[in-house]
């Protein structure tokens, strides 16, 4: 039996008490109490650590009030004893009156217009216009994601949205076009207005008691879409009432700007009834253009399908074809600009390589279509979804190829010159994008796909195999999260990786690429590069105030213990032992680095040990010298002894003359 | 040239004259000098060296040793008779011949100390340099003596 976990002293939760009728997909739920508050019961979701969770939109979905979605109670980063690791949990005040559907091929009783207005549509769009206000997009409603919040289930509330990115498990049928089209990963934070397009859908499954086409597979659904019109492919011929096909109309009309705002379903709401919109669908081509043997009627069922075909739409992009039918059989003079201002003219495309027909795909999509996601290489994707997809699948090698192809493609800025609305929130991405391929195409740890991984998700946790599990988000917690990885019994390794080195610059403004730069070495096993590590680590340590990490510091002198041991100089070696060891005790990292780091005492030995290797040579040479001197003693004594003989008789005879004479002189 | 040969003869004409007249105004002192520095010549003739070192270590202590009974000629009466009787005297031989002894053995003992002193101070030299090495050595490994480092040393080994 497992022990409760506690979130922020606030929730207390039963791991042993999961509540499967509120999981998500991949996110399990479990049952919570509140410690102190007066709250009903609450559920927790335990996410999952592969999927990142909508961190930044947390603190605007706090505290919103109202039944129109579940209520966000607290959350927190908590170690999880099943899964033996640390995983972020999120608690939610739980609906009462259960599930409205246990999934989208559900069929129940159709609702009438009066309950779904009462008891969803209107809460719904205060809770909507609430989000709004807040520059948050719920982007997750869909039909399984209805809850009925009260007992007597009149009133239906919207599921959790935070616990993975936006859109993630939306099927293709309650997205926009726009959003269907790409990946379900990378579909981006989106707005309001996709908002109200998957409230539209839930009202079809509530009016109807169905979803007519649910079966149906995403690329199926959006052709559909396109042809069609959302409205008729999602009602699939099923009668509707005519107030409700007014409203259904609005909510479901693919253009953006002709769908209904929050402020005409008010009014809607109001009592304000009007004709109902005919769904205006794309204008037919006076001839159909055919991609790898199938005809295209509309513009942007070509872009689709291109970028579908994307291998073999080569061929058929550089013929004459094309242009014909883009200048000609479309007569849309919009169209012809961006083919003009992304293509160039055609004998541009013909004359361009035959390696660069992927890009040259790419921005035909882009041309024809400009308000899709950008497709390149059978990815698609809005700009401010692809870290979302890069986190999902960064352990499949062929995601990180179409993240690194889409980067170095540098379609954002030109997919942003083609928009027809500017959205000021891309500008910041754009700046992050424009300088991620110089970014992505360095190899050394710090840089290449760890790195955008890092850009792309300010949230994300370090997924380094040393400290993942214990969900590193923010730089502060990099040191002492690595602490407890050195304080296990089973370490090995070093303390540094790619993930790492990427995580300090991504996340940190005092950790620059002048520390990552020497990790890049091409010896990655040598002591320089655990001094890189020793370097980044205290200089991390050092700006978050971390606190003593003595374990972590341990392990850098098993490591750098080689480096020691290169000092020549016995004593100098013993002292820097002593210093390392007191340097270990404190757990501050910058003293150990600023031992290692000494390149000045590094030369001093070198400079020393020559010295004294050419002092003993010296020594050597000297005493051979002196030994062949003493062999032939005998010789100089005799030469130097005769000298000595005349010179100390000399002295003497003048002494005893001196005296002789001065004592007869007496 | 004959100027000059003629010049050089007159003066050592004179010089001969000069010390010819000396020498018979000091007749006595002459013949105990002569007598007296007898060992002296005989080291003279002896010292093949060019220095002539045991010409004038015998020469300096002979010539201390004749001076006192030179300068009681001198003092007391400067005749034949008196300087046949400081001859006739044993005495004076013991001393003057002793004095020449002395130089002698000078001569000979000297360079067996110069010979000690040297060796002396060279060992002392050796030992100070071997004191020196082993003090580098043990500031900076045995590689040091050997130039190499401890760690290529360690190589060395695992690879043998």
């Amino acid at each position: 039996m497992a022990d409760r976990v506690v979130i922020k002293e606030r929730v207390e939760i039963d791991p042993d008490s999961p509540v499967p009728e509120f999981d998500m997909p991949n996110t399990k739920a479990y049952a919570a109490v509140a410690r102190r508050e007066e709250h009903g019961d609450l559920i927790a979701y335990v996410c999952d650590p592969r999927i990142p969770f909508r961190h930044d939109d947390i603190d605007s979905v706090r505290g919103m009030t109202g039944s129109a979605m579940m209520r966000f109670v607290e959350w927190g980063v908590a170690v999880w004893a099943p899964a033996r690791r640390r995983l972020p949990v999120l608690v939610y005040e739980r609906p009462q009156g259960g599930r409205v559907a246990k999934a989208v091929s559900d069929v129940q009783e159709p609702m009438s217009e009066d309950r779904i207005v009462r008891g969803f549509l209107t809460p719904a769009v205060a809770l909507l216009r609430d989000l709004s206000t807040r520059g948050v997009a719920h982007r997750a409603i869909r039909p399984d994601n209805l809850f009925f919040a009260d007992p007597a289930k009149k009133l239906i509330a919207l599921g959790d949205c935070l616990t993975c990115p936006p859109g993630l498990y939306n099927p293709a049928f309650c997205e926009t076009l726009e959003q269907a089209m790409a990946d379900p990963a990378a579909r981006g934070r989106g707005g309001v207005a996709d908002d109200l397009y998957s409230l539209g859908v839930c009202l079809i499954f509530l009016v109807l008691g169905r979803n007519p086409i649910h079966e149906l597979g995403a690329t199926e659904m959006i052709e559909r879409k396109i042809n069609l019109g959302s409205y008729g492919a999602l009602t699939a011929g099923a009668r509707i009432q005519m107030n409700m096909m007014e409203l259904l109309r609005g909510l479901l009309s693919d253009d953006p700007r002709e769908r209904w705002s929050i402020r005409e379903i008010e009014l809607w709401i109001g009592g304000r009834r009007l004709t109902p919109k005919q769904a205006k669908l794309p204008s037919k081509a006076a001839r159909p253009i055919t991609i790898a043997g199938r005809d295209y009627e509309n513009v942007r069922s070509a872009a689709e399908g291109l970028a579908r075909n994307w291998l073999t739409a080569g061929d058929m992009l550089r013929g004459h074809d094309f242009d014909n039918w883009v200048r000609r059989s479309l007569n849309d003079d919009k169209v012809v600009e961006n083919v003009n201002k992304v293509l160039g003219n055609h004998a541009a495309l013909q004359g361009a390589p035959e390696s660069d027909t992927p890009r040259l795909v790419t921005r035909a999509c882009m041309a024809l279509d400009p308000a899709a996601p950008i497709r390149h290489k059978g990815f698609s994707a809005h700009i401010d979804g692809v870290g979302a997809a890069l986190a999902l699948e960064f352990d499949r090698d062929d995601v990180r190829q179409k993240v690194s192809d889409f980067i170095n493609g540098r379609f954002v800025g030109l997919w942003m010159s083609l928009q027809a609305r500017t959205r000021s929130d891309l500008n910041e991405l754009y700046a992050i994008y424009d300088k991620l391929p110089m970014v992505l195409n360095q190899t050394g740890p710090g840089f290449g796909m760890e790195r955008v991984l890092y850009a792309l998700n300010p949230h994300i946790h370090c997924r380094s195999p040393l400290i993942e599990h214990l969900y590193v988000t923010r730089i502060e917690e990099l040191v002492p999260a690595l602490e407890r990885a050195a304080s296990a019994k089973d370490r090995g390794g070093r303390p540094m990786d790619r993930h790492i080195a990427a995580f300090s610059v991504a996340r940190s403004p005092d950790v620059d690429e002048r520390f990552v730069r020497p990790l890049t070495g091409t010896d990655q096993t040598g002591t320089d590069h655990v001094l890189a590590a020793l370097t980044l680590l205290a200089r991390v340590q050092a700006m978050t105030k971390s606190g003593p990490a003595p374990a972590l510091a341990a392990w850098f002198v098993d490591l750098m213990k080689s480096s020691v041991n290169g000092f020549a100089n016995l004593k100098q070696r013993k002292a820097m032992e002593q210093s390392v060891t007191r340097a270990a005790e404190t757990g501050l990292l910058i003293e150990l680095q600023n031992i290692y780091g000494d390149t000045k005492a590094v030369q001093r030995d070198q400079q020393g040990y020559a010295r004294a290797m050419q002092e003993h040579q010296h020594c050597g040479a000297q005493i051979q010298q002196l030994s062949i001197e003493i062999q032939n003693r005998e010789h100089m004594a005799s030469e130097l002894g005769e000298q000595v003989a005349a010179v100390a008789s000399g002295v003497i005879g003048s002494i005893g003359s001196t005296a002789i004479i001065i004592a007869f002189m007496l | 040239m004959t100027t000059r040969t003629a010049g050089s003869a007159a003066t050592r004409m004179i010089v001969i004259v000069i010390v010819a007249c000396i020498a018979a105004v000091t007749l006595p002192s002459v013949l105990i000098l002569g007598i007296g520095m007898l060992p002296t010549l005989a080291a003279m003739i002896t010292d093949r060296r060019k220095e002539k070192y045991a010409t004038l270590c015998v020469g300096c202590m002979n010539f201390t040793g004749v001076m006192p009974f030179m300068i009681r000629l001198w003092t007391e009466d400067h005749s034949y008779d008196h300087a046949f009787t400081v001859i006739a005297d044993p005495f004076t031989w013991l001393v003057m011949y002793g004095a020449a002894a002395l130089g002698w053995a000078i001569y000979f003992v000297a360079p067996g100390i110069v010979g000690m002193f040297i060796g002396l101070r060279t060992e002392q030299r050796i030992q100070r340099l071997r004191r020196r090495q082993r003090d580098l050595v043990e500031e900076w490994g045995p590689g040091v003596a050997s130039g190499r480092r401890d760690g290529e040393e360690k190589e060395k080994r695992n690879a043998g």
